[in-house]
């Protein structure tokens, strides 16, 4: 994956509804604005079996979902 | 006195914080005020190298749905809302597992508000915290 930094925008159009680890991530107390792509998946799952190594060549890192969660959920 | 804007559901119904970080790992809470302890899925946690050697204990949480059980981690460096916590003792549990695939990655408790002053204002979607 190239390391690219790219706006979170950008991000959703190249891959939508994925969970994408984001390397260096810019962002303000309520959105993610870019980042640079480490991995993505349509599986959170997958990225996280995969335990990638960010802490290397990052100084922070997040996952972030794409797509939009459905509207008929509620909280207990 | 510190304001902080948080995001909420369309429902507004959810306040979700953006700007938590821990150990340098970037996660999304959201705010439980009827919760004791605050609680991060097992899988976050895995992204930022902790295994289960660093999970100890057992914590039962009462839910509407019933019991659910959980483990003790401590968190080497806890930041949110701009208060720094080092070494803090959270629980966690594994959220995919059980079939829980949210857009956060945990709830933030009461535990964590301990010792402060804080003001939700959801006209304004802002916490103030002093």
């Amino acid at each position: 994956m190239e390391n690219q930094v790219l706006s979170f925008e950008e991000i959703k159009k190249r891959f939508p509804d994925e969970w994408v680890l984001l390397g260096n991530p810019e962002y303000t107390d309520t959105d993610i604005l870019s980042g640079i792509v480490i991995m993505h998946s349509k599986d959170k799952g997958h990225i996280v079996s995969n335990r990638p190594n960010w802490w290397d060549n990052f100084s922070t890192a997040t996952t972030v979902f794409t797509g939009i969660f459905p509207k008929k959920r509620y909280l207990l | 006195m510190r304001i902080y804007k948080f995001i909420t559901t369309e429902r507004k119904d959810v306040i979700i914080l953006e700007d938590v970080l821990v150990d340098n790992y970037k996660i999304r809470l959201i705010v439980d005020t009827g919760a004791s302890k605050t609680i991060i899925d097992y899988n976050s946690l895995f992204m930022l190298r902790y295994s289960f050697g660093d999970f100890y204990g057992n914590a039962e949480f009462e839910t509407a749905s019933g019991t659910l059980e959980a483990q003790y981690v401590k968190i080497k460096n806890f930041h949110c809302l701009g208060i720094d916590i080092s070494s803090f003792e959270i629980c966690t549990y594994n959220f995919a597992a059980n079939g829980i695939y949210p857009e956060y990655d945990g709830m933030l408790g009461l535990d964590f508000f301990q010792n402060n002053k804080i003001c939700i204002d959801f006209v304004k979607s802002e916490i103030t915290i002093s």
